[in-house]
């Protein structure tokens, strides 16, 4: 599902740690984390961030000024990410899709307990 | 309810983090990083200081713009953090900029300080040494530094290699007792590293986590 979805590096990030011999049930947990960390928890992280700064969006774009001389180039993928941002959702269209976003949090809790064996 | 029925909730949203960009890691750890300046924010109004976002040109603003990737604090188009407090030099945090460390340039390319130059994911200096970065179109030393921290938006406990590479920044940019690694997950191995080089670790900072971000927080005050 993660991979499906182009989250193939939280895969690799949430199994790096982990031993190869570990119980699928500790595996299984761990890319319930980690798929909680890439979409419900980035939503709260994005509101917070909304709120406490008090504006209307958080833009991120690649530094132009940010010369060769300078020892770090702005690589291929940066540029990518930047013409991808041109058309992401913006305003109170994007705050309404953080909140829902936000409030799939029992989902994951649910899994998580009954992995646990607790329902 | 059926598991099938979450696992198609756990779906829906991984949909969702898709059309919010989320799928990019950059996206990601820049957005981690924007949400740990607002802990900062939140200390320095808690130690009395006033706080202000502004573009490169001084102006207030009504919508952040960070930086996406590396960047250089001369570079206009970017928010920063102006902090003010009675009797205390003023301060500018930024995120995303590089700082020349104290590695002379050998044989690789030409720096504007002869240094190398390193990446702060914030970096707190007084304003104006920030000034004087603009003015010059030159990138901050390491000696201006007040504070100093690197966030780590992981999908997974952390690798050693985090903390060797904090490490290797408190050595060379000077940082003792000025660092502070955050991160959104644990790291055992990371914490004992790092702890005893003198960088502060604060651990599953998130918003959901009130005590983990009273830590940082406090850790901040403590710095500014």
């Amino acid at each position: 599902m993660l991979v499906d979805n182009g989250f193939g590096w939280v895969v690799d990030e949430a199994e790096t740690e982990l031993y190869p011999t570990v119980a699928l049930r500790t595996r299984a947990l761990a890319l319930i984390d980690a798929t909680e960390g890439v979409t419900v928890n980035l939503a709260e992280i994005e509101l917070r961030t909304l709120d406490v700064l008090e504006v209307e969006g958080v833009e991120f774009k690649p530094d132009e000024e940010d010369r060769p001389d300078g020892g770090v180039l702005v690589d291929q993928a940066s540029g990518v990410e930047a013409i991808r941002s041109a058309d992401r959702l913006r305003g109170a269209e994007r705050r309404a899709k953080l909140k829902q976003l936000a409030e799939q949090r029992f989902a994951f809790q649910v899994l998580r307990r009954r992995l646990d064996g607790d329902e | 309810m059926a598991t099938s029925s979450f696992l198609t909730d756990v779906e829906a949203a991984l949909g969702m983090a898709v059309t919010l960009d989320y799928a990019s890691k950059a996206q990601q750890h820049d957005l981690y990083e924007a949400y740990v300046l607002t802990l900062l924010l939140q200390a320095a109004h808690n130690e009395g200081w006033t706080v202000e976002l502004r573009d490169g040109l001084g102006s207030t603003v009504t919508s952040a713009v960070f930086r996406l990737g590396p960047g250089r604090l001369p570079s206009r188009g970017y928010t920063f953090a102006h902090m003010s407090k009675s009797g205390k030099p003023d301060l500018e945090a930024h995120l995303g900029v590089k700082v020349s460390g104290r590695t002379p340039i050998g044989v690789s390319p030409a720096t504007g300080s002869g240094r190398l130059l390193h990446e702060f994911d914030l970096l707190v200096l007084p304003a104006t040494d920030a000034n004087a970065c603009r003015t010059g179109n030159a990138d901050p030393g390491h000696s201006v530094v007040v504070v100093h921290a690197e966030m780590k938006y992981f999908g997974g406990k952390l690798p050693l290699p985090v903390g060797r590479a904090s490490v290797g920044m408190v050595v060379e940019c000077a940082l003792t007792g000025k660092s502070v690694l955050v991160t959104n997950q644990l790291g055992y191995t990371v914490q004992d590293l790092v702890e005893h080089h003198g960088v502060t670790f604060r651990y599953r900072v998130l918003p959901g986590n009130p005590k983990a971000e009273y830590h940082l927080v406090q850790r901040f005050r403590s710095l500014l």
